[in-house]
C-alpha cells in the first residue's frame, strides 16, 4: 500500500516541478517530495518486515530486496538535497537555464519511481517495463548539460541500455515459456518471482538456462559488467554530480538484484547453484580487473570514479558466486559502495564547480581551498579503499576467506586487481587533494561555506561507518544473513 | 475462417519479415530504410492480427492496432520529420559496404535458425516464427553495431525490438495485454529520445553520424 504512496508522491513531485516558477520552488517542491518518498519507502519495508499491518499482493519483496528500496530511498533523498546549492550554483554562473532545472526536478523523481517498481515488482514484465523506464528517465539527465560530450554518453547510453534490456527481455520471454511448457495449470499471463520459485520444479531446465544466460547478459549490461559496460564511465562522468551518484550507487545494484533474482529460479530449478555460481565468479572477476586497467592512468576524476563502481559491482557480482554466505557479503559491499559512492560523487559537484574541470591535471590542492570538503572526501576515499570500520572491510575480508578456500587462482587475481586500484586512487587523488602544481585553474570561488553537500557526505560517512562498526561487534552480519534468508 | 489456413499465412508473413530485415542491412539511404521498417512493422501487425482471428485471443488486436499506429505510421513519420527539419543528408554511413552488410546478414539469418533448432527443441509448430525472430533480433544486433548513421542505429535497435515481439507471440501468444502495452510504451518513448538526441546531433555537428561522437575514449 505505502509503495502506491510512494509511486504517487513522486508523481505529484515531478509534476509540480514542471509547474513551479522560481528556483527555490523547485527546490523545495522537489525536497518535500523526496522527504515523502523516503517515509513512504521505510512504511514499505517495514509492512514487509511484519512492524506495521498492511501489504500489496501484487508487490512483493525478497530481504534483498528490501535493503536495496532502503538504499534508493536514503540515496535519493541525499542527492536532492546535494544538488540544491549545486544546481543554485550553477544557475547562477548561467550554466544551465531554469527550464532544465524544473525538468531536472521531473527527472529524478520519475527516475526514483521506475527504480522502486523495478525492485518491489513481483510480476516480470512490470518489472522490465521500469528497468527500461530506468534509462528513459535518466537519458534526458545524462544529456542535461548541452555540451562537450554529453550528447554521445546520453547516445551510447540509450542505446546500449536499451539493447541490452531488449535482450533481457528474450530471457524473460523465456521463462513465460516455460511456465507455458509446464503446463501445470499455472496462468501464463501472470509469471511472477514467487510463482517461478515455488513452481521450480517443473519448469524444463534447458529453457530455463538459456533464459537466465539472456538475463544475465541483457541486465548485465545495466549492471556495468564486463564487457556489457562500455557506456558506464561515460554517462556516469557527464552528468550531474547528484545524477551520477545516484546512477553509481543505487541503479546498478537495482539491476544487480533482479539477475541475482533469476539466480535463485534457476539455481531452484537445477537444484544445485554450481552451474549459475561459474557465470558470476568468471564475469564478476573479468568486471574487477578490466576496470583496472582503465584506472591507473586516468586523467578525469568523476571517470576513475566510475570505473571504480565496475569494479565495486563486479566484485558483488564475483561474490554472489560463493553461496549463502557469499549473498551475505554481496549485500554488505552493496550497501557499502552505495553510501561511499555516491557520497563521493556528490564532492566531485563541488570539486567541479570550484575548478571547473574534471581533469586531474587541473584541478589541486583542495585541501586549501576547499578544506572542509577535502576532509570528508578523503575520509569517504579511505572507507571506499576498505579501510576499517568501512563496511567494504568486512565483505571484502569475508569474500577472500571465501574465495581462496575454493578458487584461490581467480581470487589471487582479483585480490591483486583490487590492490592496483587502492593504489590508482592514491597516486590520482592525493595529488589533486593535498599537493598543488602550476597546471592547476584559477580557483572559481573565495571561501568555502558548509553547504548541504557537505552534510550529506557526512551523514553518508556515518551511515557507513555506523554500518561498519555494527558488522564489527556482532549484530550486523547476523542481521544481513536474517534479512537475506527473508523470501 | 479456414483454420488450416492460419499456420501457413502465420510463416509467410514471418518469411516476409525477415527478407524485408536482411533487405534493410543493404540499405544507404533513410527514406528507403524507414519504408522497409514500415512495410515489416506491418507484416508483425498481420502476423499479430491472425493470431487474433484465428485462435480468438482477441485482446491481440489492440497490440495489433498498437503496432500499427506507433510502428507502421507514428515512428517512421517521425524520424523523417526530424530529419527534415535537422537538414542533412540522406545517405547512411557504415563501417561495411552494402553487399558485405547483406552477406553478414544472411550468415545471421543461419546462425539464428542454427540456435533456434538447437536451443529451443521443443517448439513444434512455432518453430518457423521463433527461428525468423531469433534471426531479426541477430539482425537487429548487426545494424545497431556497424551502422555509423543515427537513423542506421535506431532502426537496428527497432528491428531488434520487432524480432523480441515476434519471439513473444510464437513463444506464449502474446505477453498479458498489460504488459505488452507497457512493453510498448517504454520502446515508443526511447525511440523518440533518441530521435530528439539525433535532432540536437544535427543542431551541433550538422551531420546525422557518430564521426563527431566518438571523443569520449579512454
Amino acid at each position: 500500500m505505502y509503495i502506491i504512496l510512494l509511486v504517487f508522491a513522486a508523481a505529484v513531485t515531478a509534476l509540480l516541478c514542471l509547474l513551479m516558477r522560481s528556483y527555490r520552488a523547485v527546490a523545495v517542491c522537489a525536497l518535500a517530495g523526496s522527504l515523502a518518498v523516503f517515509v513512504f519507502a521505510l512504511f514499505t519495508v517495514a509492512v514487509w518486515f511484519g512492524l506495521l499491518p498492511g501489504g500489496y499482493s501484487a508487490l512483493k519483496f525478497d530481504g534483498f530486496g528490501a535493503v536495496i528500496l532502503t538504499l534508493i530511498a536514503t540515496v535519493q533523498l541525499f542527492a536532492v538535497s546535494a544538488g540544491i546549492p549545486y544546481l543554485k550554483a550553477e544557475l547562477e554562473e548561467g550554466t544551465i537555464t531554469l527550464s532544465q532545472v524544473r525538468w531536472y526536478g521531473a527527472l529524478i523523481p520519475l527516475f526514483v519511481i521506475s527504480m522502486a517498481v523495478a525492485v518491489s515488482a513481483n510480476g516480470l514484465g512490470l518489472m522490465w517495463i521500469a528497468l527500461e523506464a530506468t534509462t528513459l528517465a535518466t537519458t534526458m539527465l545524462v544529456a542535461f548539460y548541452t555540451k562537450g560530450g554529453s550528447l554521445e554518453a546520453a547516445w551510447k547510453y540509450i542505446l546500449v541500455c536499451s539493447a541490452g534490456i531488449a535482450i533481457g527481455l528474450i530471457g524473460i520471454l523465456l521463462l513465460y515459456y516455460a511456465v507455458y511448457l509446464a503446463g501445470n495449470g499455472a496462468d501464463v499471463a501472470s509469471v511472477t518471482w514467487t510463482g517461478l520459485l515455488a513452481s521450480a520444479k517443473t519448469l524444463p531446465p534447458a529453457v530455463v538456462k538459456l533464459a537466465f544466460v539472456f538475463i544475465f547478459i541483457g541486465f548485465g549490461t545495466k549492471v556495468g559488467i564486463v564487457p556489457m559496460h562500455t557506456w558506464l564511465p561515460d554517462a556516469h562522468g557527464r552528468t550531474p554530480s547528484p545524477v551520477s551518484g545516484m546512477l553509481s550507487g543505487v541503479l546498478l545494484s537495482v539491476a544487480l538484484l533482479i539477475i541475482y533474482r533469476a539466480k535463485l529460479v534457476v539455481d531452484a530449478v537445477l537444484g544445485s547453484s554450481a552451474w549459475s555460481d561459474n557465470f558470476f565468479i568468471f564475469f564478476g572477476a573479468l568486471s574487477v580487473v578490466v576496470p583496472v586497467c582503465f584506472m591507473i592512468r586516468q586523467k578525469n576524476y568523476k571517470r576513475l570514479l566510475a570505473y571504480s563502481s565496475i569494479e565495486h559491482m563486479g566484485f558483488a557480482v564475483f561474490a554472489l558466486g560463493f553461496g549463502p554466505a557469499g549473498v551475505v557479503f554481496a549485500l554488505i559491499q552493496i550497501i557499502g559502495h552505495a553510501l561511499l559512492k555516491s557520497a563521493l560523487f556528490f564532492g566531485t559537484g563541488n570539486i567541479l564547480l570550484a575548478y571547473k574541470s574534471t581533469k586531474f591535471e587541473k584541478v589541486s590542492a583542495v585541501a586549501r581551498n576547499l578544506p572542509r570538503l577535502a576532509v570528508l572526501f578523503t575520509l569517504a576515499l579511505l572507507m571506499l579503499l576498505a579501510v576499517p570500520p568501512s563496511p567494504l572491510f568486512f565483505s571484502e575480508l569475508g569474500i577472500f576467506s571465501l574465495g581462496f578456500a575454493s578458487h584461490p587462482y581467480v581470487s589471487a587475481i582479483v585480490l591483486l586487481a583490487l590492490v592496483i586500484a587502492a593504489g590508482s586512487f592514491f597516486m590520482n587523488f592525493m595529488p589533486m587533494l593535498f599537493a598543488s602544481h602550476e597546471h592547476a585553474q584559477p580557483l572559481h570561488q573565495d571561501k568555502e561555506r558548509w553547504n548541504a553537500v557537505h552534510t550529506v557526505i557526512a551523514a553518508a560517512l556515518t551511515l557507513a561507518a555506523g554500518f561498519g562498526i555494527a558488522l564489527l561487534i556482532g549484530p550486523g552480519g547476523q542481521m544481513i544473513s536474517r534479512i537475506i534468508s527473508i523470501n | 475462417m479456414n483454420p488450416q489456413l492460419y499456420r501457413p499465412l502465420v510463416d509467410v508473413l514471418a518469411g516476409l519479415m525477415l527478407v524485408s530485415g536482411v533487405f534493410m542491412l543493404g540499405r544507404v539511404r533513410v527514406r528507403s530504410l524507414l519504408r522497409l521498417f514500415a512495410a515489416q512493422s506491418f507484416a508483425l501487425v498481420l502476423i499479430a492480427a491472425s493470431g487474433a482471428v484465428f485462435e480468438a485471443r482477441w485482446h491481440l488486436l489492440i497490440t495489433a492496432g498498437l503496432v500499427f499506429a506507433i510502428k507502421v505510421v507514428f515512428l517512421p513519420l517521425f524520424m523523417v520529420t526530424v530529419m527534415a527539419r535537422g537538414r542533412v543528408g540522406e545517405r547512411m554511413t557504415s563501417s561495411m559496404r552494402p553487399a558485405l552488410s547483406m552477406f553478414i546478414a544472411l550468415a545471421m539469418v543461419i546462425l539464428g535458425f542454427y540456435l533456434t533448432t538447437s536451443l529451443i527443441p521443443t517448439l513444434g509448430d512455432n518453430f518457423f516464427v521463433a527461428a525468423v525472430s531469433i534471426s531479426l533480433a541477430l539482425l537487429g544486433l548487426l545494424m545497431l553495431m556497424t551502422r555509423k548513421g543515427l537513423y542506421g542505429q535506431i532502426v537496428g535497435f527497432l528491428i531488434l525490438e520487432n524480432g523480441i515481439f515476434t519471439l513473444g507471440l510464437a513463444l506464449t501468444g502474446g505477453m498479458p495485454l498489460l504488459v505488452e502495452v507497457g512493453v510498448f510504451f517504454d520502446v515508443t518513448i526511447g525511440a523518440i529520445l533518441m530521435a530528439l538526441l539525433t535532432y540536437r546531433v544535427h543542431g551541433e555537428t550538422r551531420r546525422a553520424d557518430t564521426e563527431n561522437l566518438e571523443t569520449l575514449i579512454d
